[in-house]
């Protein structure tokens, strides 16, 4: 989880929404695929920090078919949104360990329940709360800044970062 | 030959649901429930529905008592016996305090609350007393229907694309992206993208991802002047667009399109894992913050 942390501090430094992705091979515990939120700069709302770190995998591999997904786990500091959790849902993923709740599009729990809904798919495993405070932490980080992407960015020079509520930072980032 | 619009089922009467809630003693307590709740027991088709329900109770000493309810799952779903048991395994513990079964048999009461979300305000107003509910505009903006002349643009534009299926010759979901305001096609389904052995080689995704493209290139080609003005409120990249499928989007595609905005979609086949007609309906959940329309094509 803290790979995923550290990719998720890259997205932040390069201007993108934190979030960080990496899966990881049951069998031999090595990262396999390594991924960041990369919307802003590839002007595509879906390359999310999943989609990024499955195409990292598939890019290594001379098959798409050679990939088992079913051996792998995935690390991700956010819980997956609806797409992606139907993503690593359709693919088979062994298991999801996430940081903290997405309230705006968490598709394991939080707006709908895609891992577990009835589906042809094999069900979907997560777990949330590892290092949430952390991946809240780095989220906070990125909204504070003015968002030089938005049409009219709101002026946010007041604004303090909070962090008297995370209690539980194991490591500052 | 016509169009029908994928929408929630509501009604017009109120019809009542009845759901187990627990009576929660305190505002910490709540948070904690819904997090837990949210995970095992989604609302699935019950989203216009709140959590939490709170009532103030004036007590004869003039103060005020707050009860909070939140809401677990429908009665026809679980036992209660399985609730108690579930809760004392997962939700036992409150600041170093203990509960017994006893305190979770007390606590969870059978209410009512309305099986489908209200369409106009007026209900809205009414039927949130039973059990409190998220209102949207959105069931109105549903309504709209489309004129004769959009549904012969319709149809044609799919006639389209159902030749294009055929001169790809592939069974594969083939699709494009169509603007309606200026009438034209902006991109479809191609050879390349058929062949694609990537496992989540969905055609919306792939629409997607070759606009994308298409708009970085844009972009680098007119990196002169004022880079911002025009081109940055066109970064939801699919903003006021149609989306034109053959087959029903999956959920993966389906939310793929709420994050890049799109305005419409049209379909002609469901299929099994869709994301629009099933319980899901990924583009009407209240809580995303972007809702499109959904229609099928049905050819009489």
């Amino acid at each position: 989880m803290k790979e995923a942390l550290k990719m998720a501090e890259e997205a932040l430094n390069l201007g993108e929404v934190p979030v960080g992705a990496v899966f990881v091979n049951n069998l031999s515990k090595e990262i396999v695929g390594r991924g960041r939120n990369n919307t802003n700069s590839l002007k595509n709302a879906t390359r999310h920090a999943e989609f990024e770190a499955i195409d990292e995998i598939l890019k290594k591999q001379v098959a798409a078919s050679e990939v088992e997904w079913k051996l792998l786990t995935v690390f991700v500091t956010v819980e997956p949104c609806v797409m992606c959790a139907s993503a690593l849902r359709q693919l088979g993923l062994s298991m999801v360990y996430f940081g903290c709740n997405n309230e705006r599009f968490g598709g394991c729990g939080s707006v709908l329940s895609v891992h577990n809904c009835p589906s042809k798919f094999k069900e979907l495993p997560c777990e949330g709360n590892y290092f949430k405070d952390e991946a809240i932490l780095l989220l906070r980080k990125f909204y504070i800044k003015e968002n030089e992407h938005a049409p009219n960015p709101t002026k946010k020079t007041n604004r303090l970062l909070k962090i008297e509520d995370l209690g539980n930072l194991k490591s500052v980032i | 030959m016509h169009i029908q619009p994928i929408v929630k089922e509501t009604e017009q009467e109120l019809l009542k649901i009845e759901l187990y809630a627990l009576h929660l003693h305190s505002p910490q307590q709540a948070s904690s429930f819904i997090k837990l709740i949210s995970i095992h027991f989604p609302l699935t088709d019950l989203s216009h529905l709140k959590r939490i329900k709170k009532t103030t109770e004036l007590l004869d000493d003039n103060k005020n008592c707050i009860n909070l309810y939140g809401l677990i799952a429908k009665t026809s779903d679980v036992k209660k016996e399985d609730l108690v048991n579930f809760l004392l395994q997962n939700f036992n513990n409150d600041n170093g305090q203990n509960f017994d079964s006893d305190y979770f048999n007390q606590r969870i009461i059978k209410i009512s609350a309305s099986k489908y979300p209200a369409t106009d305000k007026k209900k809205f107003d009414i039927w949130k007393t039973l059990w409190p509910m998220n209102f949207h505009n959105d069931y109105q903006k549903h309504d709209i229907p489309l004129n004769d002349i959009e549904i012969q643009e319709i149809f044609s534009i799919m006639n389209k694309l159902k030749n294009l299926s055929v001169e790809l010759n592939s069974s594969k979901n083939v699709g494009l992206i169509y603007d309606p305001k200026k009438k034209l096609t902006t991109l479809q389904t191609d050879l390349n993208s058929l062949t694609d052995s990537h496992p989540l080689n969905h055609c919306i995704l792939q629409l997607i991802n070759a606009s994308a493209k298409n708009y970085v290139i844009k972009l680098q080609k007119s990196k002169v002047g004022d880079k911002r003005k025009g081109l940055d409120c066109e970064s939801y990249l699919l903003k006021d667009m149609d989306v034109f499928v053959l087959k029903e989007p999956c959920i993966m595609c389906s939310m793929a399109l709420v994050h890049s905005r799109v305005s419409r979609i049209f379909y002609v086949e469901n299929t099994e894992e869709g994301g629009l007609e099933g319980l899901l309906k990924v583009h009407l959940v209240p809580s995303l913050n972007h809702h499109y329309r959904a229609f099928k094509l049905i050819y009489d």
